[in-house]
C-alpha cells in the first residue's frame, strides 16, 4: 500500500492537474464543500415553500421533495447528465454533480430546518417580543440563534453524506477519489487489495473525524429538538 | 422541439429491450430482497453486540458499525466485487466466477451496508425504552430473555418498524449502485440500453416510476402502520 | 385611592376563542400602585385578562387604556407599550443560548441603548436584589427552576417599567422553590409599581395584595379587598373556589 501511495499521491490527491481536470481528493472535497455551501440556501428556500401558507405552493414543494428523496441518486444523476448539457452547452461533469447534490441535500436540508424553527419553544418568542423588542430583532437575538445552533449537528452530519454522494460522481466518468483510485486499479492489474483497502481508509479519515465533530458538536449544544433532528437526519443516513 | 419528437417512448416495449429490462427489475427486487433480510437479521445480531456488557464484543460490533457507514457504498461494492475475491484461495475463487460474481459481491456489500445501518436503529429502538420497563418485569420474576423477550422486543419493534421501512427504502435505491460492477440491475440497464442520447429518456423515466412506485406504496404502509399502532 | 392615575382601564372587553367566550364584556379600572392578585378557577380567562394587556393575545371588541390612552396598532406603538409593562411567564422563558447576565441586559441594551458598562451595573444590582449576584455568568440550563423565575423578574425589571404583570409566576415551580420568588415579588410590592397578579398562592394574596380579583368562566365576579374577599366572601361561586384552595 505505501508504494502506491508514495508513487501515485500527486495523481490520487489532484487528479491530471493541471494537465487535466482537477480530480482525485482535492475533487472530492471541493465539490462537497461548494455542495454545502450551495444547499444550505437551497434547503432554505425550500423549507420556506413548504411552511408557505399558500396552499398550492407547498403542496407542489412536498411532490418535489418526495421525488428528490424516491429516486436514486445515480438515476438523478443520469437525468441531469441528459438534461443539463441541453440547457448548458458544454456543461462540465464537475457542474452536473453540482447541481444533482445541491437539489438532492436541498430538498433532505429543507426538513431538518424546518424541524429546527418549529422545534423552539413558543415562549421564547413572546418573551422576546414581550421586553419590547421588534420582530426582527427578536429575530435576530432570540430565535435564529437558537435554531441555527440546533441545526448545527445536523449540517455536519450532512457535509459527511455530501462527501459519499460524490463518489457516485464516478459512475457519470467525474474524476473524483473513486474515478481515480479505479483508474489505478486498471493500470497496475492485481493491485486491487492495497487500492480499495486505501481507498476506504481515505474516506474513512475523511468521514470519521467529521463525524465525531458532528457528536460533539450535539453534545455541547444538546437541544431539546433531539426528536426532530433525529428523524430527519436519520432518514437519510442510510444511503450511499 | 424535433428532439422532443424524436424520443422513443416505447423503447421498453421493443422485445430485444424488454428481456433486459424485466431482467433488471427481477435482478433489482433480488437484490433488495436478500439485503432486506440479510440486513435484519446481521442488523439485530450486532445491535445486541453493541448493547452486550463484555467490551470484547461490543468493541468490534461499534467498530464495525463506525467503519461501514463512513465509507461509501459504491467503495464497499468495488472492494468485494475487485479486492475480496483475490484474497480468497483458487478454487473458491473458480467456483465464483462460474456464477454471476457481481450479484453476489453486491449482495454482501448491501447487506453489510444497511445491517449497520439497521442496527443502529434497533438499538436506538431498545435503549428508547425506559429503564423502568426492565425493572419491572424483573421485579415480577422475569428472567434477562423472557423480560427481553415479553416486555422490550414488542415495544422496540412498535418505534422501531417506521425507521426500518426508511431503511427498506434505502436498500431498494441503493441496489442502484451494484450497477457500476455491472449487475444488470435497473440502472445498469438504464445505461445499457441507451445508444443515441435520446433514447435513453425513455427508460430513465422507466426507472423514475418504478422507484416511485416503490416510494408511494412503503410511505403508505408507514402510514398506515403510524396509524394502526401509534407512537405513544 | 381614587385619586391616583389610572395605570390599565378595560372597557367592555370580550374575547373568544372560536366558538368559546373566553372574556365576557369585562370592564375594570386599576390604578398605579395597586398590588392586584386575579385568581379563579382553570378556564376563567384570567391568564388570557392579562396576556391582552400587552397584546400578546387580540381582543374582539372593547378598549383597553394603558396609562390614559389605547396604544396604537403599529409595530412600533406595540413594542413601545411593551417596554412599559413588564411580563413575567409561568414558564419563565429564558433565553438558553445566553448567559444570566446577557439575558437581562439584552433589551437594556438593544432597546433603552444603554452602554456595556451600564447595562452590566443595572443587571447586578438586580440580581442581587433577587438574591442571584453569584450567578451573573451562569447559563440558564444551569440554575433551579426558582433562580430561572427569579431571573425572569429580574429580566424584566432591567426596563424598569411603570407596570409588571405575574402569569402564573409559581405555579411551574416545585413547592420548595415557590417560597423564594413569591419573596422577591413580596418585595416589589411596596415599591409603587403597579402589579397585577395571577396566582393560586392564596396566602400570598391575603399579605400582600390591596386588591382580590375573582374571575369565573370569563366574568369579574368579586372584587374586593382581601380582608372582605376572605372573611365576607359575597358570591357562591367564590366561596366555593376559597374552600376548595383550601383543602388542597
Amino acid at each position: 500500500m505505501w508504494e502506491i501511495l508514495e508513487t501515485y499521491w500527486v495523481q490520487l490527491l489532484i487528479g491530471y492537474y493541471p494537465d487535466g481536470p482537477l480530480g482525485g481528493l482535492a475533487m472530492t472535497l471541493i465539490l462537497a464543500s461548494v455542495g454545502l455551501v450551495l444547499a444550505l440556501p437551497a434547503g432554505l428556500t425550500v423549507c420556506l415553500g413548504l411552511i408557505s401558507p399558500w396552499r398550492p405552493l407547498a403542496r407542489a414543494v412536498e411532490l418535489f421533495v418526495f421525488y428528490m428523496r424516491s429516486v436514486p441518486l445515480i438515476v438523478h444523476l443520469l437525468w441531469i447528465y441528459f438534461l443539463l448539457p441541453l440547457v448548458i452547452k458544454g456543461a462540465p461533469l464537475w457542474l452536473v454533480v453540482l447541481v444533482v447534490i445541491t437539489l438532492f441535500n436541498g430538498a433532505y436540508m429543507s426538513q431538518t430546518i424546518r424541524a429546527g424553527i418549529e422545534a423552539l419553544p413558543k415562549g421564547q418568542y413572546e418573551a422576546a417580543r414581550s421586553l419590547g423588542l421588534s420582530h426582527g430583532r427578536a429575530l435576530r437575538h432570540v430565535i435564529l440563534p437558537q435554531a441555527l445552533r440546533n441545526m448545527l449537528p445536523s449540517i455536519v452530519s450532512q457535509f459527511v453524506l455530501l462527501i459519499k454522494e460524490t463518489a457516485l460522481g464516478s459512475v457519470i466518468g467525474l474524476h473524483e477519489m473513486t474515478l481515480e483510485f479505479m483508474g489505478l486499479n486498471d493500470t497496475l492489474g492485481d493491485k486491487a487489495i492495497p487500492i480499495f483497502t486505501l481507498l476506504g481508509i481515505a474516506y474513512f479519515a475523511l468521514c470519521y473525524p467529521l463525524t465525531l465533530l458532528g457528536r460533539y458538536v450535539e453534545r455541547r449544544f444538546a437541544a431539546p429538538a433531539r426528536s426532530a433532528r433525529a428523524t430527519t437526519a436519520e432518514a437519510s443516513a442510510g444511503q450511499a | 422541439m424535433d428532439a422532443l419528437a424524436s424520443i422513443d417512448w416505447g423503447v421498453m416495449f421493443r422485445p430485444e429491450y424488454r428481456v433486459m429490462l424485466l431482467q433488471g427489475i427481477r435482478n433489482t427486487l433480488a437484490l433488495t430482497a436478500g439485503a432486506i433480510v440479510g440486513g435484519l437479521l446481521l442488523g439485530m445480531v450486532v445491535a445486541f453486540g453493541r448493547l452486550a456488557s463484555s467490551r470484547w464484543i461490543r468493541l468490534p460490533a461499534t467498530a464495525y458499525v463506525e467503519l461501514v457507514r463512513t465509507i461509501p457504498l459504491l467503495v464497499h461494492v468495488m472492494f468485494w466485487y475487485f479486492a475480496v475475491p483475490e484474497m480468497l484461495p483458487d478454487d473458491v475463487k473458480r467456483v465464483l466466477y462460474r456464477h454471476d460474481v457481481g450479484f453476489y459481491t453486491s449482495l454482501v456489500a448491501l447487506i453489510l451496508y444497511a445491517a449497520a445501518f439497521i442496527s443502529e436503529d434497533i438499538r436506538s429502538g431498545i435503549r428508547g425504552i425506559a429503564p423502568g420497563q426492565a425493572e419491572a418485569a424483573h421485579s415480577l420474576g422475569f428472567g434477562f430473555f423472557d423480560t427481553f423477550r415479553l416486555v422490550i422486543l414488542p415495544q422496540a419493534l412498535r418505534t422501531t418498524v417506521p425507521p426500518l421501512l426508511g431503511q427498506a427504502m434505502n436498500i431498494t435505491k441503493n441496489t442502484t449502485v451494484a450497477l457500476m460492477v455491472g449487475v444488470g440491475e435497473l440502472a445498469f440497464v438504464t445505461r445499457a440500453v441507451n445508444d443515441a442520447s435520446f433514447l435513453s429518456v425513455g427508460v430513465y423515466a422507466f426507472t423514475t416510476v418504478f422507484f416511485l412506485l416503490i416510494a408511494i406504496v412503503l410511505t403508505a404502509l408507514g402510514q398506515w402502520y403510524q396509524r394502526r399502532y401509534p407512537a405513544r | 385611592m381614587s385619586e391616583k392615575p389610572k395605570s390599565i382601564e378595560f372597557q367592555d372587553v370580550s374575547k373568544r376563542f372560536g366558538d368559546n367566550p373566553v372574556l365576557k364584556n369585562i370592564s375594570i379600572d386599576f390604578h398605579q400602585g395597586d398590588v392586584v392578585v386575579i385568581c379563579g378557577p382553570s378556564g376563567s380567562g384570567k391568564s388570557t385578562l392579562l396576556r391582552t394587556i400587552t397584546r400578546l393575545e387580540t381582543i374582539d371588541s372593547g378598549r383597553i387604556l394603558i396609562e390614559g390612552r389605547e396604544p396604537g396598532h403599529s409595530a412600533q406603538d406595540v413594542n413601545a407599550m411593551r417596554q412599559r409593562v413588564g411580563f413575567v411567564f409561568q414558564s419563565f422563558n429564558l433565553f438558553p443560548h445566553l448567559s444570566v447576565m446577557d439575558n437581562i441586559c439584552l433589551a437594556p441594551r438593544q432597546l433603552l441603548k444603554l452602554s456595556d458598562t451600564e447595562a452590566r451595573e443595572r443587571a447586578m444590582a438586580l440580581l442581587t436584589r433577587v438574591g442571584l449576584a453569584s450567578k451573573a455568568d451562569a447559563s440558564p440550563s444551569q440554575l433551579s427552576g426558582g433562580q430561572q423565575q427569579r431571573v425572569a423578574i429580574a429580566r424584566t425589571l432591567a426596563m424598569q417599567p411603570p407596570i409588571i404583570l405575574f402569569d402564573e409566576p409559581t405555579s411551574a415551580l416545585d413547592p420548595e422553590m415557590v417560597g423564594e420568588v413569591l419573596a422577591v415579588i413580596r418585595q416589589l410590592a411596596g415599591e409603587g409599581m403597579t402589579m397585577l397578579c395571577v396566582t393560586h398562592e392564596m396566602g400570598f394574596a391575603r399579605e400582600v395584595a390591596d386588591r382580590i380579583v375573582f374571575m369565573a368562566d370569563g366574568e369579574i365576579i368579586e372584587d374586593a379587598s382581601p380582608e372582605q374577599f376572605f372573611t365576607a366572601t359575597r358570591s357562591a361561586r367564590a366561596r366555593a373556589f376559597l374552600a376548595e384552595v383550601r383543602h388542597a
